[in-house]
């Protein structure tokens, strides 16, 4: 490998000749500061904020976008660069809102840091500022383009990493913006509402619609009983934004916080998981006997399942009927747990904590609602119950741990890894193989369809038939699994997709930066939580057999039919 | 998309004007360029440009992107004729702000505005070449130069009398 040896602030250092002066810099624990770049993505150079000073050629040049070449003297800290890097700054910011107190991202956002480190406190700079109306037609995600600092990071998740092409970057010049095609309102686009660009906004340009409000107004209201239900992926990200290392798990402290902020039960959506690989397993199976359409797709993610309705409508019959772990839970605690507790069911009231934007819409759909009341009532964020234990003066970092309610808080070591890319899938052939060969199976763990490669296959010996299985995360790999569906060439019985890179512990409700070093982090948790479960087949589970013996009956029974599928149809021909 | 296609003759052109350039998103703005230009309002409607966004595989969004970037090119219906009124250099030293000023007298609307009658629309216009007959204007492919009040007049009666 050819290296340059270059100086930075007069310190000496060797690194590969394709490194840019951010990197190296970065080597010598000097941060440029940056606001359009992100470490995921593709060099964008459009924010000019990272403008350094190269020497031997006396120009100033892009530090995430310039390449080291041997030799070279690059000055990041002296007088000119500092007033070259705040002139830049200050014309960002003449044309942002200065509303920082009442600002969504104010403490998590880019732009403010940046202003703490130039020490920004009176520009001369005449203010600039956009008037739009702030788009909040969908319930999910807010978009206020007064905020936007067009860094175009939105737009390449949109358009190259999900595919989904709703944001796109529109007019030229100073009266650039991003949008969707036409200026639409995101309620009457083909949004599938994954939260990636809310994401991986720096700013406040577009973000979750925040319902905490909605939850607080729950708790305290008498006539309610408030169940919780947490996602798997949300007690390994949780921690990130209360003084927790990133990624690590905080299962026992997030309990103990739920039942601070008031919950009368806190039940884990994992218990749902495994109640889904139940019904998503006999489903595969039924489907394989009878000769059914296959492949079987899963339908646990609802930024996915927005996306076939909208990009695959003819494939829909593919799609899994079984409703989410998160609508699953709700259309059992209205029943199932009403009874058993003896409660009104129009009194139990569902929230579930989600780390995904998609959620709240999937919740807000018309047609959920098979128990005679919405499955689930407010879906909140991780980043929503952050807020809300902020709020309440919890010191999360401290907090003793605690366990799940029983009835629908046990959950096995299958279900838990629901929240990483590869984990449905996982979790269902560990299922699937005991319920077919009747052995037990004895390594449990399916390398192949764990990891971040965006297209996962495997093959498994199922009582001497070979079934090949896939896994993709990212709609962009999707759309290639899914093409091949369409073409008819698809060799796999059973496909795991996931919008998110990374899978749920990536997702669009989790908190910002969650760069890719941290959904590694996050996915590394997830699978040792696996590792020391005492059950880990979801099909052991004794609440779940508990759930099947006194109330649902078998798995595809009528009842569970019921309460526990759904549709899915065509999006409308209005959208674009 | 099919229910959207109320004019099937229009359509037809536009498959046309596709086919010619290739079903390529590369060649977006060639075909954005000759389907406005079928149009008998030089623009190029909503439902047109889902037409079109289908039909080369790309997004909405991108081909609004492409549409909005180029002055040029419009999502909005103007007049039958579109007067272009140059603003660059030379016509600025010929003082083009006087042409302005009489063509909007004579059609009675502003820039960036179209004749209640759906004539004319008056808009700006970077350089054409026409600086050697400054300050000039444009009408569709016709180029006009060194006007006075008098052949400004003509010309647009002219047009009125087609």
């Amino acid at each position: 490998m050819k290296t340059c040896t270059l100086s930075i602030n007069n310190k000496q250092i060797t690194v590969p000749e394709e490194t840019t002066i951010l990197e190296a810099a970065k080597k010598l624990n000097i941060n440029i500061p940056t606001l359009c770049y992100h470490p995921d993505q593709k060099v964008k150079a459009n924010c000019r904020i990272c403008l350094v000073h190269d020497k031997s050629s006396d120009k100033f040049v892009t530090a995430c976008s310039t390449k080291v070449t041997d030799g070279a003297e690059i000055l990041t800290n002296t007088q000119e660069v500092r007033d070259l890097q705040k002139g830049v700054l200050e014309l960002i910011i003449a044309n942002h809102p200065n509303d920082c107190l009442n600002c969504i991202r104010s403490g998590s956002c880019s732009l403010q840091d940046l202003c703490r480190r130039f020490n920004i406190n009176n520009s001369d700079m005449i203010n600039n500022i956009d008037t739009y109306v702030i788009d909040n037609t969908s319930g999910v995600l807010v978009r206020d383009r007064n905020k936007c600092i067009k860094c175009m990071r939105c737009v390449e998740v949109c358009q190259e990493t999900q595919m989904v092409g709703v944001l796109s970057p529109y007019n030229r010049s100073v009266n650039t913006n991003v949008g969707a095609g036409f200026n639409t309102n995101l309620d009457k686009t083909l949004c599938t509402f994954c939260g990636q660009c809310s994401s991986v906004c720096p700013v406040g340009a577009i973000y979750e619609n925040d319902e905490t409000e909605k939850a607080w107004e729950a708790i305290n209201d008498p006539n309610k009983h408030v169940v919780v239900q947490v996602a798997p992926a949300v007690r390994v990200a949780l921690g990130d934004e209360l003084g927790i290392s990133r990624g690590e798990e905080v299962t026992g402290k997030m309990i103990t916080a739920l039942r601070m902020l008031g919950f009368d039960k806190v039940f884990d959506t994992n218990f749902t998981a495994d109640l889904t690989i139940l019904e998503e397993g006999n489903e595969l199976l039924h489907r394989i006997k009878t000769g059914g359409t296959l492949p079987l797709i899963t339908s646990c993610s609802p930024g996915w399942i927005n996306y076939a309705e909208g990009f695959f409508p003819d494939l829909l019959e593919h799609v899994s009927t079984c409703k989410s772990p998160q609508q699953m839970f709700g259309a059992v605690a209205k029943t199932y747990y009403a009874k058993k507790m003896d409660i009104d069911p129009a009194k139990v009231f569902v929230i579930s904590i989600m780390p995904c934007t998609a959620k709240k819409f999937e919740a807000a759909r018309p047609d959920i609602n098979s128990s005679g009341f919405r499955d689930v009532d407010v879906v909140l964020t991780t980043r929503e119950l952050t807020r809300m234990i902020k709020s309440a003066g919890i010191d999360f970092a401290d907090l003793e741990d605690e366990e799940f309610d029983t009835l629908m808080g046990t959950s096995t070591g299958a279900a838990v890894i629901f929240g990483a890319t590869g984990g449905v899938m996982e979790a269902a052939l560990r299922t699937v193989y005991e319920k077919v060969t009747g052995e037990i199976l004895t390594d449990i763990d399916f390398h192949d369809v764990r990891g971040f490669d965006g297209i996962k296959e495997a093959t498994v010996d199922l009582a001497g038939t070979s079934v090949k299985v896939a896994v993709a995360h990212g709609l962009s790999n999707a759309y290639k699994l899914m093409e091949e569906v369409k073409k008819g060439n698809s060799e796999y019985a059973f496909i795991e997709i996931m919008a998110c890179t990374g899978g749920c512990l990536g997702g669009g409700g989790q908190p910002v930066r969650s760069t890719k070093l941290v959904k590694a982090r996050r996915m590394d948790s997830i699978y040792r939580i696996d590792r020391e479960m005492p059950i880990r087949k979801s099909h052991e589970n004794p609440e779940v057999i508990q759930l099947y013996e006194d109330f649902l009956g078998n798995p595809n029974s009528h009842l569970a039919h019921e309460l526990l599928h759904t549709h899915y149809k065509k999006r409308s021909d209005e959208l674009v | 998309m099919e229910k959207l296609i109320t004019d099937d003759a229009l359509y037809h052109k536009i498959d046309e004007i596709i086919a010619m350039h290739g079903a390529s998103k590369h060649n977006l703005l060639a075909i954005l360029l000759e389907v406005q230009e079928i149009n008998p309002n030089h623009y190029i409607s909503k439902d047109e440009v889902i037409y079109i966004s289908k039909k080369l595989d790309t997004h909405v969004s991108n081909v609004f992107n492409v549409m909005s970037f180029y002055s040029a090119l419009s999502d909005k219906p103007k007049g039958r004729y579109v007067i272009q009124i140059c603003n660059s250099t030379c016509c600025k030293v010929s003082k083009y702000e006087k042409l302005q000023e009489m063509i909007e007298k004579e059609l009675k609307i502003k820039v960036g505005e179209t004749t209640s009658d759906g004539m004319f629309s008056l808009e700006y216009s970077s350089c054409f070449g026409a600086c050697d007959i400054s300050p000039a204007i444009k009408i569709g492919h016709e180029v006009y130069g060194m006007l006075d009040q008098l052949k400004l007049k003509r010309i647009i009666e002219s047009y009125r009398g087609n």
